[in-house]
């Protein structure tokens, strides 16, 4: 632990305010690193300020908590929960809905559309496909506007999640070119994982009309 | 179910009667948790009625989807991240209809009151001109920022439990907690300075 090695370490502000949040506490893997931290403060006594900061803002903070609501006002929440929660979901949605009054919605629309269009493309690979095999791609009957797509001018972003993101980049196709229907046993799903939010598993249906679809871009070799 | 038995009944107990359409417990769900939750929509919003708000949302969202919740996170845990989320939602969509600053208690007055002696009640400011100082220097930090301190400093929830309520690595919890302390610490420098 005396080497020179050890002896230029440095734990760095973050390393430092997680000792000090007790994030080794109780953690056997880190009890030698705590160690480490330790011996370095005792080296280092300066750092004892930077800590005194953090432990400061911490009692700050505990001595700013927000004041309980009272009886009352917690006896009305439960009421309105109990209220909404008493109603079936589509129900809800509904009320929910009168309540914030009638109001243009393009995610409805786009919503409608998107539906629209998958009925669409079940509709032509069901008779397409057939044919598909013994014509070129070139000239199957594709020549009409089978997935509506839209603009840019024509989605209203509302909300980036994360400010990592550093750049959206919006009007960009996924692929470039004609895209053809996948069959049903060119796709194998290997894991679903829940949305980053809510942990909400997407309901997938293997079988039958409902089956997920894809789309990929047929390549000049594959023509 | 009586009341005693829902008192000593865990979580996982509660919520399997709860998804099955018990009311009992779902109310005691909400007692549960209905106070963390408030402080953590407060921190988020700054404001009791907009708190309240995202709470009640936040609940109806849970526990109308608890048949989605998998347990592979606490109900706490998944709550919180549901109560996080809708404070900002609210936020963002209301905006920050108090304009909590320092600005608000005026530079000249900042600059005449005493340093605040947290350890002793009763010097310096009144602790609700203290709240809205923090919570005016919270406001000033990026939503993901703020999210991440909140949920740490009054939730009170390890960096592993933000970063599964938040679907974050460890590091950049810690990343976050770094960069919103150390602006907090400026915009609060007059009273967090060590004595």
């Amino acid at each position: 632990m005396n080497s020179d090695w050890d002896t230029n370490w440095n734990p760095g502000p973050e390393l430092l305010a997680a000792y000090v949040d007790g994030e080794f506490e109780g953690r056997d893997e880190l009890a030698s690193l705590r160690v480490r931290v330790e011996n370095w403060l005792t080296r280092h006594p300066h750092a004892q300020e930077e800590l005194a900061h953090y432990r400061k803002l911490r009692r700050l903070w505990l001595a700013t908590t927000p004041d309980e609501p009272c009886d009352r006002v917690w006896r009305q929440t439960q009421e309105n929960l109990q209220r909404l929660c008493g109603q079936p979901l589509q129900t809800q949605r509904q009320s929910q809905k009168k309540s914030r009054g009638v109001r243009p919605s393009r995610r409805w629309f786009f919503s409608a559309l998107t539906t629209l269009a998958a009925c669409l493309a079940l509709v032509v690979a069901w008779k397409v496909t057939p044919k598909a095999k013994n014509l070129p791609f070139a000239e199957a009957p594709l020549d009409f506007e089978m997935f509506p797509v839209a603009t840019d001018d024509e989605v209203e972003i509302l909300r980036v999640d994360g400010e990592d993101a550093s750049s959206v980049v919006r009007g960009e196709l996924p692929a470039i070119g004609p895209l053809e229907l996948t069959r049903p046993n060119d796709v194998m799903i290997r894991s679903v994982q829940p949305h980053g939010r809510d942990s909400a598993l997407p309901r997938i249906l293997k079988r039958g009309p409902d089956s997920p679809m894809m789309f990929w871009t047929r390549t000049d070799s594959e023509k | 179910m009586t009341g005693a038995a829902l008192l000593v009944s865990s979580d996982e107990q509660l919520l399997t009667r709860a998804i099955a359409g018990n009311r009992e417990c779902m109310d005691e769900l909400f007692r549960r948790y209905r106070l963390i939750a408030y402080r953590v929509a407060f921190r988020l919003l700054s404001n009791e009625a907009d708190a309240l708000d995202a709470v009640q949302e936040a609940f109806v969202k849970a526990l109308t989807h608890l048949p989605s919740f998998e347990g592979r996170s606490s109900f706490k845990t998944w709550l919180l991240r549901v109560v996080s989320n809708a404070s900002l939602d609210l936020g963002r969509q209301r905006g920050r209809r108090e304009a909590v600053s320092m600005d608000a208690l005026g530079q000249k007055n900042r600059e005449d009151l005493e340093p605040l002696f947290i350890d002793e009640p009763g010097k310096g400011l009144e602790r609700t001109d203290l709240r809205k100082v923090l919570q005016g220097a919270l406001a000033k930090l990026p939503p993901a920022q703020r999210q991440t301190f909140v949920l740490h400093a009054e939730a009170e929830l390890s960096y592993r439990e933000v970063a599964e309520v938040l679907g974050i690595s460890i590091g950049t919890v810690m990343s976050r907690l770094y960069y919103a302390r150390q602006k907090l610490r400026a915009h609060l420098q007059y009273w967090t300075k060590p004595l």
